[in-house]
Parts: structure tokens; C-alpha cells; sequence
């Protein structure tokens, strides 16, 4: 029997909208840690992984590990339809095949029941093995956000290079090429609104700006978003939800091509 | 001083008896020089040497800074032409020539601390050929526990007696069914003439399991220790259903397949029976040999068998003197949602008693009629090992 009440529904309404243009469908695990989900997109490229700890809800109760199947377009179809003030309560039966989502409104006086039919998915999980990144640059997501769409406008490629003088995204297309530098910034009214980096060492990586555009989506989240790299390894852009947990991306860079020896 | 001054001008005035005047108060002995007299700025104007104005001259003004002479005085921007703003004009360190940081892209905002060189000094960034790198590439898929399962399995027979398909576990694991052969005898004759048309046509011999031919590779050679991160281990209960499946060989019971010819597509393998979901339909059979012997071989049944760190050591398996239906199944690529839809089965390498067998086992249910297709990029997916051929 699984049933979790979330009073402020509103931020499983915009975990949806995060995920839903990366992965078609995906499992929902629950377990007594929380409710968390990890999948790759269709491209094998991107990965994303969602923790929503039971702490954060206001009722939880999962008592046993399940793997919930889902349609992401489905889901993110029946949570549209719960307003952003409304308290959400996901249910689900042991050995069901379905699973109900109930709006309730703040006021009480409208409550709303949606069931879904679950999918049976058979997916792998992938080991993410805690790393030491080269630099983490923790910034405004807004602004993050704007020089994603800034950049994609020019070239179809990012490349992210943390060097002592700041974090800098650069692009090169068919028109021209572009440059945004930041410096860190900790001198601001809002603490949400400084660039810190921390550069343990330089790091310059290449990425595709169409999923770093898809990641973006989860800007409504949070204030902001941090991003850590390594070289050889995906960059994590990871965005906290409140109190509650976080969504992490994870993106595989695009590395030169190296000699064919094998041939 | 004023203090001094004070006291006695104080004690001065407090005896009226005395009426004795004191002294102007002498200066205390200080270390500085005497005061002297003042010049007059006249007189300063008139000894000192005329100043040389900087506009006039035309911006080439060498700045000295204590005992150093400027050698740059007549460095210019390399982008605008201009030697002004000599305070924002950065100097490569290799090859000194001058930059605006204005000029610059991108734009340098504070001067570098440190050594700073120009984009032709800086280490040379070639125009790179980029390729996306897979996730898998980075992150290993998690080997489940066999252990959890048992527990697992225990709860939900107790739980789930009466349901029909339960919400599924944290980890699958799903075991591999034997085949079923067609309960007809004639059918079963039928089938099996099939193959051994197609086997005498390509002039081969008939055999169920890897060949290790003289010449080619050894057995010893397969091993799946080699292999870079292992391969993963057939399981015992799976080890039990491939003995089943052999035992059912050796009484004449095959799996239900024809093998057809096709005007396009050659010899390939239709179901001539139902068969679900997870059965292992068959092993690749055929010779072992090194990837390097067969480099050059146009074969279209070659299949990987072993990757191993020092690719002279990498085994496939070529089915051209001996094989079994295996090598007739066709494959189909698997990268566009037309071939996924037709792919019914998979190639699969499990590591059996420390060497490595390829085989075919279904990833749906197939019904009679059915061709088979295996994913050619299969194996890619299951193992995230480097790009091969």
C-alpha cells in the first residue's frame, strides 16, 4: 500500500514538467528513504535522477519497495489538471496495475481523483559513483537558463571552461561565434543571486545545448542551479527542490575523436 | 611645546609677588633643520627645466617607474591599431606583442594576474571533431544482488497468490525458458530438413556448439577473464534450463524454426510455433577464431564472442564450416522505431563455467510465422565497452 500526501503540490506538478521532454516513460521507485526516479533519455545520453524524500511529504507510507511504471506525458497530463495551490496525494495498491493521483483544493471544498493505468518497464540502474569534481560553479538558474537559450541561438554546442578568471560558455555556429564570461560574484543583496565557482582544477568540456536547454525546464524549481565538472566525466546540473530533495541531469560530454586503432 | 607654554605662563600669574616677565618661550630643540626662509615661486620657475607635454608629442612618451625603463613604449593594439590606453594594453608574454583587453574576445575584464598570452602563443586548439559520448559510457549499469531475490520471491508468493501480475520488484530478474518443440513429429522432421538443406547449401556440417578448429582459435583462448570488466554470469537456474535444452537436442526435440529463403534477404529463420517471451531459442554455434584472422572476412554471420584488452586477443565466432540455425537469423539495426518493432530476439554473451557463449533468446513472445530478427548493435548496449569495427 503506498500513499504519499505532499501539501505543496505544486512542485510535483513542476518535477513533471522537468523530466516529461527528456523521458518518454520511466519507473517511480518508492522505498522508505523517498520517492525517486532514475532514467535516460531515448539517446542514451542524458540521465536524470530525482530524489523526493519522504521527510517532505506530509503523509508517507510505503510499506514495500515498488517500481511504479509510468507514462511521463500521461502523468504530466493528469498533474496539470491539479491547481499549483492544491495538495496532492499519489496512492497506489500492492500488486495493483494502476495508480491515483487526488487534488484536493486548499479551501477543501473541490477534490479531484485521477487513475492511471502503470506500464511495465523494464529498466536498468546505473551506478553514479560519488566523485570529487574538477570545478562546481553554483549560479542564479535564470541565468543559466537565458545563456542556454542565448547560445543555442548560435551554435548547437557548449563549451564549458572553469579557469581562475571565471566560468566561460562558448559557442561557434554558422553565423558567428559567442563568449559569456562570469566571474564569481558573493557581494549581492541576495544570496540567490551570487556566482560562486570553486575550481579545484581547470576543466573544459563540450556539451550538446539541446538537453542542457531540456534541463533548463526545471528552473522553475529553484533559485539556483549548480553545475560540477570533471573532465572525463558527465557534467551534473543539479537543481534543489525545497526541502524536499533534488533533480540531478547528468550529461555526457562530447569528447574528440581518437585514433581507430582497432581497425 | 604647549604644555610648557602653559605652566609658566601660570605660574607667572599665580604669584602676584613676583612681577617677573617671562621670556618668549624658547622653541624645544627639534630634529628637523632650522626653519628657513621660503623661496618664491618666480624663483622656482626660473631654475627648473621646462615639463614636456604629453599630447604634444604624440602618445610616445616613455613611462619610467623607478629605475626601470619602459621597453614597450611603442607597443599598439594588435586588433585596433592604437597605442592609447596604455593602462588597459595586455602583453603576450611569449611573443610581446600588445592587446586591448577591450579588444580582446572574448573581453578580459581585470588585468590577469600572472602570466597572460595571446590566442596564437596559447596552446593550440585544432579545429576538433567531436563525438557525443554515451551515458553508459561513464556509468556502469548497477549488477543486481542474486540474494535479494529469493527473499523477495518468498513474500510474494505469500502476498500475491491471487494476483495476476503484481507491481514490479526494485530489481528484475527474469529467468530464461527453455524452448518448446513442436509437439508434431512430421512437423519437427519437416523443420529440421529445412536446415539441413540450407546447411548443405552453404556446404556446411551441422553442429550445435562452438568448434574449435585447429589453425584458428583455441579453447584455451576463450576465457572471460579476458575480457575487459567481465562477462556477465549465466545464472544457476539458467545453466540448468541450457542443460535442459541441450538434453531436449540429443532426443531429436529442436526449437520450433524453419529456416526460409528469402529473394531479398537470403536464408532466414521463421517461428513455426508459438514461443514466449525469455526462451532461449538457441546458441550460436560455429568456429572460434581471432578477430584479427577474420579482419578482412565479408562473412555476414560473424559474431562477437570475447573483447579483450589486447584486441589480437579478441575471439568472434564465424559459422562457415560449422554452425547450427543461429547463423541463418537475420539482424536488423536497431537505431530507427522500424527496426525496433520487427526485433523479436537478442544475442546475448554469458560467461559459463569461465568461457564465453553467445545465445539467442527471445525478448517477446513470437507467434508462428514470425521472422526472427536479433539486434545487430545489441550487444553495444548490454556492455559498455568501446566501439568495435
Amino acid at each position: 500500500m503506498l500513499e504519499l500526501r505532499l501539501v505543496q503540490g505544486s512542485l510535483l506538478k513542476k518535477v513533471l514538467e522537468s523530466v516529461k521532454d527528456l523521458v518518454n516513460d520511466a519507473n517511480f521507485d518508492c522505498s522508505s528513504t523517498g520517492f525517486s526516479l532514475q532514467a535516460m533519455d531515448s539517446s542514451h545520453v542524458a540521465l536524470v535522477s530525482l530524489l523526493l524524500k519522504s521527510e517532505g511529504f506530509e503523509h508517507y507510507r510505503c510499506d514495500r519497495n515498488l517500481s511504479m511504471g509510468m507514462n511521463l506525458g500521461n502523468m504530466s497530463k493528469m498533474l496539470k489538471c491539479a491547481g499549483n495551490d492544491d495538495i496532492i496525494t499519489i496512492k497506489a495498491d500492492d500488486g495493483g496495475d494502476t495508480v491515483t493521483f487526488m487534488f484536493e483544493s486548499p479551501t477543501q471544498d473541490k477534490i479531484a481523483d485521477f487513475e492511471m493505468k502503470l506500464m511495465d518497464i523494464d529498466s536498468e540502474h546505473l551506478g553514479i559513483p560519488d566523485a570529487e569534481y574538477h570545478s562546481i560553479v553554483r549560479m542564479p538558474s535564470a541565468e543559466f537558463s537565458r545563456i542556454c537559450k542565448d547560445l543555442s541561438s548560435i551554435g548547437d554546442t557548449v563549451v564549458i571552461s572553469v579557469t581562475k578568471e571565471g566560468v566561460k560558455f562558448s559557442t561557434a555556429g554558422d553565423i558567428g561565434t559567442a563568449n559569456i564570461v562570469l566571474r564569481q560574484n558573493t557581494t549581492v543583496d541576495k544570496p540567490e543571486d551570487a556566482i560562486v565557482i570553486e575550481m579545484n582544477e581547470p576543466v573544459s568540456l563540450s556539451f550538446a545545448l539541446r538537453y542542457m536547454n531540456s534541463f533548463t525546464k526545471a528552473t522553475p524549481l529553484s533559485d539556483t542551479v549548480t553545475i560540477s565538472l570533471s573532465s572525463e566525466l558527465p557534467v551534473v546540473v543539479e537543481y534543489k527542490v525545497a526541502e524536499m530533495g533534488y533533480i540531478r541531469y547528468y550529461l555526457a560530454p562530447k569528447i574528440e575523436e581518437e585514433e581507430d586503432t582497432n581497425a | 611645546m604647549a604644555t610648557w607654554n602653559a605652566t609658566s605662563s601660570s605660574s607667572a600669574a599665580s604669584s602676584p609677588t613676583s612681577t617677573r616677565r617671562t621670556e618668549a618661550p624658547r622653541r624645544w630643540p627639534s630634529s628637523e633643520s632650522p626653519p628657513r626662509k621660503m623661496r618664491s615661486i618666480a624663483e622656482i620657475m626660473a631654475i627648473t627645466a621646462p615639463v614636456v607635454d604629453q599630447a604634444q608629442d604624440g602618445g610616445n612618451v616613455t613611462v619610467t617607474s623607478g629605475d626601470v625603463v619602459d621597453r614597450y613604449g611603442d607597443v599598439a593594439c594588435e586588433k585596433c591599431g592604437s597605442g592609447e590606453r596604455g593602462d588597459e594594453l595586455l602583453l603576450c608574454d611569449i611573443c610581446d606583442r600588445g592587446f586591448h583587453m577591450r579588444c580582446l574576445r572574448p573581453i578580459v575584464v581585470r588585468v590577469p594576474i600572472g602570466q597572460w598570452l595571446c590566442v596564437d602563443c596559447s596552446d593550440p586548439l585544432p579545429v576538433r571533431c567531436l563525438s557525443q559520448r554515451k551515458i553508459m559510457h561513464f556509468f556502469r549499469i548497477e549488477k543486481f544482488d542474486v540474494t535479494e531475490k529469493p527473499e523477495l520471491s518468498q513474500e510474494e508468493t505469500i502476498k500475491h497468490k491471487r494476483k495476476f501480475r503484481p507491481l514490479t520488484l526494485t530489481k528484475r530478474r527474469r529467468r530464461l525458458l527453455p524452448f518448446v518443440p513442436s509437439k508434431d513429429p512430421n512437423q519437427r522432421d519437416a523443420q529440421l530438413r529445412t536446415l539441413a538443406s540450407a546447411l548443405t547449401t552453404l556446404k556446411m556440417k551441422y553442429s550445435n556448439e562452438l568448434t574449435y578448429i585447429p589453425g584458428m582459435a583455441p579453447r584455451s583462448a576463450n576465457q572471460s577473464m579476458f575480457e575487459i570488466g567481465g562477462v556477465q554470469v549465466l545464472s544457476k537456474e539458467d545453466i540448468e534450463t541450457l542443460e535442459q535444452c541441450r538434453a531436449m537436442h540429443r532426443v531429436g526435440g529442436y526449437p520450433p524454426l524453419v529456416v526460409v529463403e528469402d529473394q531479398f534477404q537470403g536464408f532466414t529463420v521463421e517461428a513455426d510455433g508459438p514461443i514466449k517471451d525469455l526462451t532461449l531459442i538457441a546458441e550460436y554455434a560455429g568456429d572460434v577464431d581471432y578477430l584479427k584472422n577474420r579482419a578482412k572476412d565479408d562473412c555476414d554471420s560473424i559474431m562477437t564472442l570475447l573483447l579483450c584488452e589486447d584486441p589480437s586477443k579478441s575471439l568472434v565466432i564465424c559459422p562457415d564450416k560449422y554452425g547450427n540455425i543461429s547463423r541463418f537469423v537475420s539482424g536488423i539495426n536497431n537505431h530507427n522505431r522500424y527496426g525496433k518493432k520487427m526485433q523479436n530476439c537478442k544475442c546475448v554473451r554469458y560467461s559459463i563455467n569461465g568461457e564465453v557463449r553467445v545465445l539467442i533468446v527471445a525478448t517477446r513472445d513470437i507467434s508462428k510465422g514470425e521472422r526472427l530478427y536479433y539486434d545487430y548493435n545489441g550487444y553495444e548496449h548490454a556492455y559498455p565497452t568501446h566501439h568495435f569495427l
